[in-house]
């Protein structure tokens, strides 16, 4: 058997489309039934895969500029088609940090043609201009709630928001979703270089998992390395923000075992420990001259123990 | 069918009922049970005469010998949980099998000859766990599993057949009575191709029916752990029918039964709207996962389907309104259309000739991994690393091989953890079992194996280790599944199953006609319950003279009597 996906498929690489390529494996799939042929559907549905790949590619680089003038306003902001496969559309806006450099001067170019010589694009019913304004005005109530001087966000009002009617689509669930998050990450340093995790002090640990709970960050898994990353950050921001809702005496005690872990990790016989019991500083001889001096330092603002 | 004697049936095995359905030469039909009914209840006890009970009789048991019954057992498959029978413990497995029997029984009866295979349906967000005590439930019931079928996807088959050839994307809503499937198909040229799936194996119409018990019982001024266990399911069961109720009117009102008084209950629709709705809002993240998974957009589905019985609920409807911005389908009875679905696989499966243009391909939900160290310093390794080797909604059946090494060249065995999850961590995934690799000869040789996964077109894994050294390959069986029965307890329980005396398919009717009426007994106060109490010692009269044509009409009678006061709100 070629390894080829088209000679599989027995079709010609120069010449098939994409629908080609979904007839011809169909046709073949009626012959090379899963629950019949399992070695022969297995090549037959990897040859079919790699072939629509390819395809796909080829048409991204071949009709790139075509494609991006054909595009609707609401997607100028949007990267290059493969990249929207590969980030599965989630929302239509894509991470500054991947598309940063490849979409910005196509976007300047966009905004010139659009105020020169498309007024009509700027039409107030223009469906996609009407639902980014929507969730443009739904993220400057919810940042302005969260972010408020002296008064600490609400649960309930941040739900108000977010679990509005205006924003009950899917589509408007989705991209919310996706800015929230970006919002969150920026204002606990993920986009800082190098990324430095710090928790404001608007984000308590309750108002985070009732975003969490709603857009399950922390809890739904994710294929695309990107998109994990950042869902990632919200598990280290869960956590910082639940460390820091712990009293004093308890961080404490977590930070001790932190240490103990750090300097006695997976060894069975931890190196230098001298019986552990000191008296009145039992805790500090456990952990080693060196370490207790560092938790003192970490825990300047407060007596020491 | 071209060869009667091997006909499959297709089942749909679910929490609060099943049904069973062969494909025909007219397309796919359900079948009836011997009380002439599509939906048996999915529930099982122990009648007056020490003989099993399945289906309706039972179901009605419940109310008044809830310690002989047991139901919604399908929330406990693959786990070692076990549901009494009076003083006899059963795992979900063996209460599912008198299910199965039962449906089996029924399609023989409908088809005139003997059944011994069958396509099963499971919520496609089962585990591997879950999908073998399915197949173990059935080995129990003398079914042979042809296939495991994903709900979504049958519901989705019994669609598609309709405009076979037309090409569309749809995304089909399954929210069964415990279990919350997404799935999102893709049809072109006859190729029906599951796209995504997800869900939540937790979540279902019972759910909802909890919720509304806790609401009745707080307006009585009783809470569900006080009751006793009688009340209690006459609680959950006039919750029941309140729910259903207010899938067509605004508000529900009925008369419950308490130490001698009737106590009037009232709910309207935006009360339990208003309860029900942290479970409703669970719904939404999967559904917005599938489409993420699939990489479509909202738009892009041509048509939204909802399935399984709970989505009759008003609540559920106006959620997918809202979320896709228009009405969702539902032209088949969502109670049937699984059932339906998996007849046709079954019609696929015995290549029945009205299928041959068609074909399904269906995903795995979850991906499939194994445990890892990390080595972080010098002799230092972090445990409990997940690592992927088939990433979830890969079309099945697929295979993937990867070479692994032992950490010190002295082992002699591998324990390699198999896990199915999400999470980068194996702590927070499902242990599938555990795979002991055993490594040969000395420690200067190579121990390298290379080990291969496959996912069969069930969901199900199985894995093959061959080491590098002396190429011989082994089938591996997993062992220690924390929720599974080993081979040798299979074969035990099933002696001991055999043993049990259930009740004759054709006095299941009048079993089930006495335990409704005990249950309107139990349930009805003053004048009505006197009459319903004369009704029983009537039938049971007619019933011991033993003439089957005055059984019949004495059951019709009664039938129309308790239709009657049900409708009055008596129970």
């Amino acid at each position: 058997m070629s390894s080829d996906p088209f000679d599989l498929l027995e079709l010609d690489r120069a010449t098939a489309t994409d629908d080609d390529v979904r007839r011809a494996y169909a046709a073949k799939l009626k012959v090379t039934r899963p629950e019949d042929d399992r070695a022969g559907f297995m090549a037959l549905r990897a040859a079919f895969e790699q072939a629509r790949n390819e395809l796909r590619w080829r048409h991204d680089y071949e009709h790139d500029d075509v494609d991006q003038d054909d595009r609707p306003a609401e997607d100028v902001d949007s990267p290059p088609a493969h990249l929207v496969e590969a980030a599965s559309v989630e929302a239509p806006v894509p991470p500054e940090d991947v598309l940063a450099q490849a979409a910005l001067p196509e976007t300047m170019a966009k905004q010139d043609a659009k105020l020169g010589d498309a007024p009509e694009a700027l039409a107030e019913d223009d469906p996609d201009r009407v639902f980014g304004d929507r969730i443009g005005a739904a993220m400057d109530r919810l940042v302005d709630t969260l972010t408020a001087t002296g008064r600490p966000p609400k649960v309930r009002d941040v739900m108000a928001i977010i679990d509005g009617a205006d924003l009950a689509g899917i589509e408007e669930y989705q991209s919310m979703q996706w800015q929230v998050r970006q919002f969150l990450c920026d204002r606990t340093g993920y986009n800082l270089e190098p990324p430095e995790l710090r928790v404001p002090e608007w984000l308590a640990l309750d108002v985070f998992d009732a975003l969490d709970q709603y857009y399950g960050w922390t809890r739904q898994p994710v294929t695309q390395s990107w998109i994990r990353r950042l869902n990632d950050w919200m598990v280290r921001v869960r956590q910082k923000a639940e460390y820091d809702a712990l009293p004093r005496e308890a961080r404490k005690q977590v930070e001790l075992e932190r240490v103990k872990a750090e300097l006695f990790g997976d060894r069975p016989e931890p190196a230098g420990s001298g019986g552990g019991d000191r008296g009145g500083i039992g805790w500090l001889g456990l952990a080693g001259g060196i370490i207790g001096y560092a938790l003192f330092q970490f825990f300047t603002r407060g007596p020491p123990g | 069918m071209t060869d009667p004697s091997r006909t499959l049936i297709g089942i749909d095995l679910g929490t609060t009922n099943s049904l069973a359905a062969v494909f025909t030469d007219a397309g796919p039909q359900l079948v009836p049970n011997s009380l002439g009914e599509l939906l048996t209840p999915s529930a099982v006890g122990y009648g007056d005469d020490g003989a099993l009970l399945v289906g309706r009789a039972a179901k009605d048991r419940l109310l008044t010998h809830p310690a002989l019954t047991a139901a919604r057992f399908k929330r406990y498959m693959g786990t070692n949980h076990e549901m009494g029978l009076g003083k006899k413990p059963f795992r979900a497995e063996e209460l599912s099998s008198f299910v199965l029997r039962a449906l089996r029984s029924d399609a023989e009866a409908f088809l005139g000859h003997g059944v011994d295979e069958a396509v099963i349906s499971v919520p496609a967000y089962f585990n591997d766990i879950q999908r073998k005590a399915t197949i173990t439930a059935a080995e129990f019931a003398g079914l042979k599993v042809n296939r495991l079928i994903n709900e979504p996807t049958a519901a989705a088959l019994a669609y598609g057949l309709q405009d076979r050839h037309s090409e569309s994307t749809f995304l089909v809503v399954d929210l069964g009575g415990g279990t919350f499937d997404v799935s999102i198909l893709e049809m072109f040229s006859g190729v029906m191709e599951v796209r995504a799936s997800a869900g939540d194996a937790f979540l279902g119409g019972e759910d909802f029916t909890d919720a509304l018990a806790m609401e009745l019982g707080r307006q009585l001024g009783v809470k569900p752990d006080t009751v006793s266990r009688e009340d209690g399911a006459r609680l959950r069961a006039l919750a029941e029918r309140m729910k259903v109720q207010l899938t067509e009117a605004a508000e529900a009102s009925a008369d419950f039964a308490l130490k001698g008084e009737a106590r009037r209950v009232t709910i309207t629709r935006e009360k339990f709207d208003e309860i029900s709705d942290p479970i409703l809002k669970r719904l939404r993240l999967p559904i917005q996962r599938a489409i993420s998974d699939a990489s479509l957009r909202a738009d892009d589905l041509h048509r939204i389907i909802t399935v399984g019985g709970a989505t009759r609920m008003a609540s559920v409807r106006a959620l997918v309104t809202r979320l896709f911005k228009r009405f969702p389908e539902y032209s088949i009875d969502p109670d049937h259309v699984v059932a339906l679905g998996a007849a046709v696989q079954a019609g696929l499966a015995a290549r029945h000739k009205a299928l041959d243009d068609v074909v399904m391909t269906d995903v795995c939900p979850f991906t499939l991994g194994f445990e890892t160290s990390i080595q972080v310093g010098e002799g230092k390794y972090e445990h409990g690393q997940f690592s992927p080797m088939i990433e979830r909604n890969t079309v099945v059946p697929v295979s993937k091989s990867d070479i692994i090494s032992p950490l010190h060249p002295g082992q002699n065995e591998i324990a390699l953890k198999i896990f199915q999850g999400e999470s980068p961590f194996v702590k927070d995934n499902i242990l599938i079992g555990t795979l002991h690799i055993p490594l040969r000869g000395g420690a200067k040789e190579d121990k390298s194996v290379e080990l291969r996964y496959t996912y069969d077109t069930s969901g199900v894994l199985e894995v093959e280790a061959t080491p590098v050294a002396t190429k011989k390959m082994e089938r591996l069986v997993i062992e220690g599944n924390p929720g599974s029965l080993p081979r040798a307890e299979i074969e035990k329980r099933l002696k001991a199953l055999s043993a049990i005396k259930i009740h004759p398919r054709e006095q299941q009717e009048n079993a089930a006609l006495v335990a409704r009426m005990r249950a309107a007994f139990e349930n009805a106060l003053g004048d009505k319950r006197q009459s319903v109490g004369r009704l029983i010692a009537e039938f049971e009269s007619v019933m011991s003279r033993q003439d089957p044509r005055e059984i019949y009409e004495a059951r019709r009678n009664i039938e129309a009597i308790l239709g009657n006061f049900e409708r009055d709100d008596v129970f």
